[in-house]
């Protein structure tokens, strides 16, 4: 076996031996993927969605006025009386309207926030992809003198002789 | 006196800068060699204006000069020294000042590098472009925003307000905004030179070659900003949070992601003469954002967090920006023809694919920022419904993009320009690969668990492999030489991007965070470790009583404080306990009724401390690229060692 031949193989299993560990530590790292484990911390990670009303673009997580504190707490006993997030955040969404949830609705027309960068981000995509496709058949017709061409220079040369 | 000086400086400045930019003109117009020298002495006018303002308005501030409008609402002889320094832009009036000053400072700077080519059209019209800039500036503080509107002082007053109490808790106050304002203002230049490329139609690759130093300055500090912004949220706001993706921090971050993006196609251009109308438009726009981030800012039409200095003004910063937006489009539609350029792109698995990759991606990270950021104004226009965008929504749009760039980040270094075939790649990417299996292994090991922020680590490992291949290789070949030039400094950068992801991810993920009561002499356990309370302390200083509880935090004594300011406002100050692995902080959330019991907030994550060391390198690096590599090859070369190289370096 040739040397280089040699070290080729062992690429090749090099690459097989990385995936195995790759993955092999992926579902290590997969289970155990712990949520919030108090309320305290579950009550944080709530208040984190929901805009402060009095303030100016904080979170009920972030700020310390009156009422992002009333908030907080109120939260909290919902928690503590077994109500779910999404029960939670829909009595704050009855008191205050849409605009109190940081998270946009993803369906009518604020859905368009979530829809359209993905539709743009596939429009981009698809026309540099064009522009690579175009770019090849330039390429490809650049390759090779077709016999046109050399009919071309065939009759350019017979000219000047 | 102050008024009267100050008023004399701006007026200086903006007669100057007009008079400056048409005397230019003319002298463009009949290659008059004597009027484009008046224009250029007139044109250091503006920045002796510039700056007698700018002294006037610290004199003011110094001297307790309350006559002195600004001073009267934001200074106060209570304000210690350094932060009644830096209250020269804790306000609009002093902040388009800082602007101007800044700007002015860019003028200078122009006249300096570039005081033998005056003469070239291309520099006159880009010296124009800046000159009518500044005008700009200097008008708002003739009108809407002058800083030194005098006052009559009302019978009985004793002292001012001082600053914003959020803007004199922290000594970043006097670092953070000009660092930014150097960066932000620093766009202004490429932006000129873009703009006299197009009007003179020389738009070859000259003028890139003149600005991408420019660039780098600006992008560079920039970036220091935006870290140091960080910085100060975090140590100041006190819920663990040092991004919170608001509206004037958007307003920051999206001609970051321009700049950035055209600081990697212009290489494309420099060495296929292609993508000229993107690279452009990239400037353009890079520019164009700085004054839509300033609206933003300035107009009070979002809400945010950062609301210290809104004003009339912001019509005029759209106005303003229309009329640069216009100008733009309308000087690329013009000079189509002469933008187009024959080259093309061979293969997408190149050096020059890849950089059209990076272009697409940040073109699509700044998208979905912009629309997010005005995404309520335009659901109320048309719906007249109120709906807010807010974290949630730009952590989940933006962590695809950001690893994607990651992934890219890792196949890109090591691929040559032109084409590139499987089997290169495999060779290339065989450490950077191994280097992404041990990331992933170490952050299992260390206990880090989840999918998504492990598939962050393992990504982040690989751009750091490829990244660490290019510096390794580079300095073999070339010692220390091998850490300068464009590539290897890039390089530098991308480790600093790569340590700042990893600690972005680590510290969302893994962040906990909770509330407590406190009795006096308690303690609770918390995320492994332990809390008590063993008192209050009061601290009066000549601005402010501080109130802090002592909190022993594992034996560490913590002191989280509530800041009560002399002139009304209240707000705290949190304390935290960092060490290179992990960062605990404790706030107090409000003022203690008595000292038996005090209610803080504790939150804990890891890898905080890497956040401001990737900034600083991110710095570091840009310094490092701006240096020229003047070896072997040129800058703009393929990375790459030979074959046979490789494949000694690779067993």
């Amino acid at each position: 076996m040739t040397v280089t031949g040699f070290k080729a193989q062992w690429r090749w299993l090099s690459w097989v031996l990385m995936a195995i560990i790759g993955v092999a530590a992926l579902i290590v790292g997969s289970a155990g993927d712990g949520g919030p484990q108090s309320d305290g911390e579950r009550m944080s990670q709530l208040a984190s969605t929901i805009r402060c009303p009095q303030c100016r673009g904080q979170s009920v997580a972030e700020s310390n006025v009156a009422i992002a504190r009333e908030i907080r707490g109120d939260i909290r006993t919902r928690i503590s009386e077994g109500e779910t997030d999404d029960e939670i955040r829909q009595v704050y969404i009855d008191r205050y309207g849409r605009s109190i949830v940081l998270n946009p609705d993803s369906g009518g027309f604020t859905g368009l926030v979530w829809i359209v960068p993905v539709v743009a981000a596939g429009m981009a995509t698809a026309a540099v992809g064009l522009a690579f496709q175009r770019w090849r058949v330039q390429a490809d017709s650049l390759r090779a003198a077709t016999e046109e061409d050399r009919e071309l220079v065939a009759e350019l040369r017979r000219d000047r002789s | 006196m102050n008024v009267a000086i100050g008023d004399a400086g701006v007026v200086v400045a903006f007669v100057a800068s007009i008079v400056a930019s048409i005397t230019l003109l003319v002298a463009l117009r009949r290659d008059d060699e004597r009027l484009r020298r008046i224009g250029v002495q007139v044109a250091w006018l503006v920045l002796v204006g510039a700056v007698v303002g700018f002294v006037a308005l610290e004199r003011a501030l110094i001297t307790r000069d309350f006559t002195v409008k600004y001073v009267f609402d934001n200074g106060s002889y209570r304000t210690p020294p350094i932060y009644n320094f830096a209250t020269a832009w804790a306000s609009l009036e002093g902040s388009i000042l800082l602007w101007g000053l800044v700007l002015a400072g860019y003028v200078g700077v122009v006249l300096t590098k570039f005081r033998r080519r005056i003469a070239d059209p291309l520099v006159t019209w880009a010296l124009v472009v800046v000159l009518l800039v500044t005008a700009f500036f200097f008008a708002l503080m003739l009108g809407p925003a002058d800083p030194f509107q005098s006052i009559e002082i009302p019978l009985g007053f004793v002292d001012g307000p001082g600053p914003n109490p959020l803007l004199q808790n922290n000594v970043l106050m006097a670092i953070h905004p000009p660092m930014l304002y150097l960066g932000y203002v620093g766009f202004t230049i490429p932006f000129a030179f873009a703009i006299a490329a197009l009007i003179t139609g020389r738009v070859g690759e000259g003028w890139l070659v003149e600005t991408r130093r420019w660039t780098l300055f600006a992008w560079g500090f920039l970036t220091l900003g935006i870290v140091l912004g960080a910085w100060w949220s975090y140590d100041v706001l006190g819920w663990g949070g040092y991004w919170g993706w608001d509206p004037v921090e958007n307003a920051s971050f999206l001609p970051w992601l321009t700049g950035t993006a055209y600081l990697h196609s212009v290489m494309i251009q420099e060495r296929r003469g292609m993508l000229r109308v993107w690279n452009l438009s990239l400037l353009c726009a890079t520019f164009s954002l700085t004054i839509l981030g300033t609206f933003i800012t300035r107009s009070g039409v979002l809400e945010s967090v950062h609301a210290f200095s809104e004003s009339s003004i912001g019509p005029l910063f759209l106005a303003f920006f229309g009329v640069i937006a216009a100008v733009s489009i309308g000087l690329i539609g013009w000079r189509g023809d002469r933008l187009r350029s024959p080259g093309r792109i061979d293969s997408p698995i190149s050096r020059e694919g890849s950089f059209m990759a990076n272009n697409l991606l940040f073109a699509v990270f700044a998208f979905v920022i912009l629309l997010g950021t005005v995404f309520p104004l335009i659901v109320e226009a048309v719906q007249d419904e109120r709906i807010s965008v807010g974290v949630p929504y730009f952590e989940r749009m933006t962590m695809p993009v950001g690893m994607v760039m990651l992934f890219l980040m890792a196949i890109a270094p090591v691929l040559p320009w032109r084409k590139a075939s499987g089997e290169l790649l495999r060779k290339r990417l065989e450490w950077p690969a191994w280097f992404a299996v041990g990331a992933l292994v170490f952050s299992v090991a260390v206990g880090a668990r989840g999918i998504t922020p492990l598939i962050a680590f393992t990504l982040a490992g690989f751009a750091a492999g490829a990244a660490l291949r290019q510096i390794v290789l580079a300095t073999r070949r070339n010692g220390w030489r091998g850490l300068v030039g464009r590539t290897n400094g890039g390089m530098i950068v991308h480790l600093g991007v790569i340590i700042v992801a990893v600690a972005f991810a680590a510290s969302n993920s893994y962040l906990r965070q909770t509330e407590v009561t406190l009795e006096q002499g308690d303690a609770i356990e918390f995320a492994d470790m332990s809390f008590t309370y063993e008192g209050l302390e009061t601290l009066n200083s000549a601005e402010k009583r501080v109130t802090a509880a002592v909190i022993l935090v594992d034996g560490e004594e913590l002191r989280p404080a509530i800041n009560q300011f002399f002139s009304g406002q209240t707000i705290g100050t949190p304390d935290t306990f960092g060490t290179f692995t992990r960062d605990t902080q404790v706030a107090l959330i409000a003022l203690p009724e008595n000292d038996k019991q005090v209610v803080i907030r504790v939150t804990t994550q890891p890898l905080i401390a890497w956040l401001w060391i990737g900034g600083l390198l991110m710095a570091v690096g840009t310094v490092f690229s701006a240096f020229p590599h003047r070896l072997h090859r040129r800058p703009t070369d393929p990375v790459s060692a030979d074959p046979a190289q490789m494949a000694t370096t690779s067993v």
